[in-house]
């Protein structure tokens, strides 16, 4: 089952305001409705939390409200996810769950328990950049950095659909990622030079 | 002192100064110059910082025992606050209440909490109730011009009135005059990082991690608000989330560590977005009403204008930069400007002051006065404009774009896809000056390290400082060690103005020119212990011209039947000055020209005629230019040898931003034979000028 449906989302959840503070609390919305599952109470108070981060196991306390992005910067030291819009408009807040870009900032942090989050922290191995990250490097693709950590994630998740993408088509691929200072054309040049390489030696 | 000769100039236009300088320092480079570093593109010595998400912007700073504060804001446009009460939540540490305060526009601060977590902060906030007497309010320049006074001492501030030569006879010498009226909208700066600070207190002091412009303009204004002595404040801004003019002011870092002092605990605040649109800062609205006069050739004979801006509640720095005397040298013109209060928040200085409203008035005014006298624009501008360096630069720029294949006469296109070209001139100032300080070590390592008070807002100083003092001790730009962005380190002065390079890289090769003469006198066989230097900005020598010179051409596509612009391509030719990196530079120029089209096409602050809030404080319903609007950019980096300094280089952080939405509107005029008056050039404005809706 699509785990999300079963979770509260980030929208109901702010559109009920202090009323969804409640429904937490009787645990109301972790409630399978298929399933007809009894209500497992949850909150509001804070509660278990294991995350699989970069490969590692993180082990937090939280209140159920807490949102990934949260859970990420403010209950563990992941602090490359940024929270710029905190509505899902602007991207800086991207990480790969299941290896898809999702926003950070638009669910909770209970429903990405169990599934594998790749933060921008977790691109280098072995201290080498990711080819996506040297390209960037290469064509000073931004200039503050603020929303760098998001336009990676969706880089490596665009090559990775589409390893030879058209101009037209990584402009669409980020679309979701905002940039203030405007690298984009950098940002394009560094998202074509990687692909280049990335098809070239793939990686293992 | 010795006198020097300096080859100065463009290629196309060079001449020779003299040019005295002192003995002992770094001999100036000129046209002919050959640099082994200088002028290359370098990537970012920080680069892997940036890209590994190891970079510490103050919103990622975390400190043991850490409060969150959220400040509660007023949703009125103008209201007094009554009684304040926060529910009593666990977790919840201190509340500041602003009870019968006047709040003058919808964000005015009402109160603040401050929790043991950002949730609960801001539940405690949203779940706060707060009573207010609803006040008469005016959020737009009309309703605050024509309508009833809402501010003590009147809604219009004193009009301020400047003129030269004599306006009149200048209408008398004009073949054709007209009256237009321009606005433009506000914009908010939309800076990625939110005005975030932590504070901690200590026995000795307070240490601010903040997202500011000026580390130690910010030293200064906390010292001064807290009322503690020099060298109690230090201020930290190893990476900041953009600026853009936004943020000089240390609001964010004095409220925090007043808050720290009282509570005995490191605090953050963390802005959210509806908060920075509303609260922290924008390029003011304007409206200008144009009176000008030109003569059959094309000379301009009078140019009169009466314009109107908005700082917001607090009133003054509202107005646009029109007429740019330093653009087109009118001989007759005459000023008025009145800037009026609204229930607004406060303008802040934003990336050319004044300068993209008023040069999309002038330039459009520009367009009109050619056309009325059947010339070509570009003919005109050369026949008003004495600036060598852009005259050169128009002819590069039009041949770049292909000027002849724009649409003649304008809007004759067939079909329901029209394309247009238009162009636009800007200048600038931003040549910096001292002080600006430098300390050079040479580690026992030989390594290096240079030491600057400065800021790096996105900008790429970090690099541009190891640019710099590479190639004066002939080594690479990743050799040397560069530390900014902490009030501890020698004066740096603030990011603002575009003076910040300009200031800070003659610095950079005083100290390197006396760290390389320090090692030479140690001699080859020593042993090299650490040496330290210090070096300072001189004040200039001659230089061949003030101002930056630029000039945009944009191609557009308007589709007739939608409404919708598109800009196909900039070319975007930019005095550079010397350029110390040229990939940064790039980056600096592109940013700017798309800065300048989200702001033509669809930036703009909506405040609620109601209850005076902004209806669009956030990123889904205020645009701001994303991947898919962004064009093809033609940088043309126009080197120009100026000296002035021993680098003689500009900044150009400002320059590249201000002739942009101009450009588009000419662009989108020359497309469809019809004039958009008002930016952002939206696609309902579109259809009325074509009589469509």
């Amino acid at each position: 089952m699509d785990k999300q449906k079963d979770g509260i989302s980030r929208r109901t959840f702010l559109k009920s305001g202090a009323a969804a503070i409640g429904m937490a609390a009787a645990g109301a919305g972790r409630v399978s409705a298929e399933a007809g599952e009894a209500p497992e109470a949850l909150g509001p108070g804070p509660v278990p939390c294991a995350l699989s981060v970069n490969g590692r196991e993180v082990r937090i306390e939280i209140e159920p409200r807490v949102t990934l992005l949260r859970a990420l910067r403010h209950y563990s030291d992941y602090t490359g996810p940024k929270e710029i819009c905190d509505r899902g408009a602007c991207g800086g807040c991207t990480v790969l769950l299941d290896g898809k870009p999702v926003a950070s900032c638009m669910m909770l942090a209970l429903d990405a328990q169990g599934r594998p989050i790749t933060t921008v922290e977790g691109l280098a191995r072995d201290g080498k950049l990711h080819p996506v990250q040297e390209a960037f490097k290469t064509c000073d693709a931004y200039q503050c950095g603020y929303c760098t950590p998001g336009m990676l994630l969706s880089t490596v998740a665009l090559l990775k659909e589409n390893p030879a993408p058209s101009l037209d088509e990584i402009k669409r691929g980020l679309e979701g990622n905002l940039c203030r200072c405007a690298a984009y054309n950098h940002i394009f040049d560094a998202v074509q030079m990687a692909a280049k390489k990335m098809s070239a030696s793939p990686a293992k | 002192m010795a006198r020097l000769r300096l080859k100065v100039g463009f290629v196309g236009g060079y001449e020779e100064i003299e040019v005295d300088v002192p003995d002992d320092g770094p001999v100036p480079w000129d046209a002919d110059s050959k640099l082994a570093v200088v002028s290359k593109s370098h990537p970012r010595i920080n680069a892997a910082d940036i890209l590994t998400g190891r970079a510490r912007f103050a919103t990622d700073i975390k400190r043991r025992g850490m409060l969150y504060a959220k400040i509660l804001r007023c949703p009125y446009g103008h209201a007094k606050v009554g009684r304040v009460t926060v529910p009593d939540i666990a977790g919840v540490r201190h509340v500041e209440k602003k009870e019968g305060k006047e709040c003058f526009f919808a964000g005015d601060d009402v109160a603040i909490v401050v929790a043991d977590t950002q949730e609960i902060a801001e539940e405690a906030g949203r779940r706060a109730e707060v009573d207010y007497e609803i006040l008469p309010h005016a959020v737009t320049m009309e309703d605050a011009i024509e309508g009833p006074g809402v501010f003590r001492g009147g809604n219009r501030m004193r009009a301020q009135t400047r003129d030269e030569g004599d306006v009149d006879q200048g209408l008398k010498e004009a073949a054709v005059v007209l009256e237009r009226t321009y606005k433009t909208q506000a914009q908010t700066h939309s800076c990625l990082e939110p005005h975030s600070a932590v504070a901690e207190f200590n026995s000795g002091g307070v240490t601010v991690w903040t997202s500011t412009q000026s580390v130690q303009g910010n030293r200064e204004q906390i010292t001064e608000a807290l009322d503690l002595s020099a060298g109690q404040v230090r201020v930290i801004a190893e990476y900041v989330g953009g600026g853009f003019g936004s943020k000089f002011g240390a609001q964010s870092g004095a409220t925090v560590a007043e808050l720290s002092r009282k509570l005995d605990a490191p605090v953050k605040l963390l802005p959210d977005r509806a908060e920075e649109h509303a609260a922290n800062g924008n390029r003011p609205p304007s409206i200008q009403k144009v009176k000008a006069g030109i003569r059959k050739d094309g000379v301009v004979t009078a140019w009169i204008v009466d314009s109107y801006g908005s700082g917001g509640y607090a009133g003054g720095g509202g107005g646009p930069a029109n007429p740019l005397k330093y653009l087109y040298p009118f001989t007759n013109w005459r000023k008025t400007h009145v800037d009026v209060r609204i229930n607004g928040g406060a303008a802040l200085p934003f990336r050319a002051p004044g300068h993209p409203q008023g040069v999309f008035a002038i330039e459009s005014m520009i367009d009109e006065l050619a056309a009325r006298v059947g010339m070509d624009p570009l003919e005109v501008r050369k026949k008003n404009d004495t600036s060598p360096v852009r005259r050169a630069q128009f002819d590069a720029g039009a041949k770049r774009i292909g000027w002849s294949r724009r649409a003649q006469p304008t809007g004759s296109e067939q079909g329901p896809l029209k394309h247009g070209i238009g162009m636009a001139g800007a200048t600038w100032g931003g040549q910096g000056g001292p002080p600006a300080e430098i300390t050079a070590v040479r580690h026992a390592d030989g390594t290096f390290e240079f030491h600057s008070g400065a800021q790096d807002i996105g900008t790429g100083i970090r690099t541009a400082i190891a640019v710099i003092a590479a190639e004066e001790l002939g080594v690479r730009p990743a050799d040397i060690k560069v530390k900014i962005g902490d009030s501890d380190l020698p004066y740096g002065p603030g990011s603002g103005g575009s003076v910040t390079a300009p200031s800070v890289l003659p610095a950079v090769r005083e100290a390197a020119h006396k760290l390389k003469q320090e090692i030479a006198k140690q001699g080859a066989g020593a042993p090299g212990g650490k040496i330290t230097v210090t070096g300072s900005r001189p004040e200039d020598f001659r230089r061949y011209r003030g101002g930056v010179a630029g000039c945009q051409f944009a191609e557009v596509e308007v589709d007739t039947e939608t409404g919708m612009v598109r800009v196909l391509k900039v070319v975007a030719v930019q005095d550079c000055g010397r350029i110390v990196n040229r990939l940064t530079a790039e980056s600096q120029i592109q940013g700017g020209v798309l800065q300048g089209i989200s702001y033509a096409l669809f930036e703009e602050r909506v405040l609620d005629r109601q209850k005076g809030a902004m209806l669009n404080a956030d990123f889904l319903n205020y645009k701001i230019l994303g991947p898919r609007d962004t064009p093809d950019i033609d940088v043309v980096l126009f080197e120009v040898s100026n000296a002035g300094n021993t680098v003689g280089l500009l900044g150009l952080g400002e320059p590249p931003t201000v002739p942009t939405a101009a450009a588009v509107a000419n662009a989108v005029a020359n497309a469809i034979g019809a004039r958009i008056y008002e930016l952002p050039i939206t696609p309902d404005k579109v259809l009325g000028a074509l009589n469509k809706i």
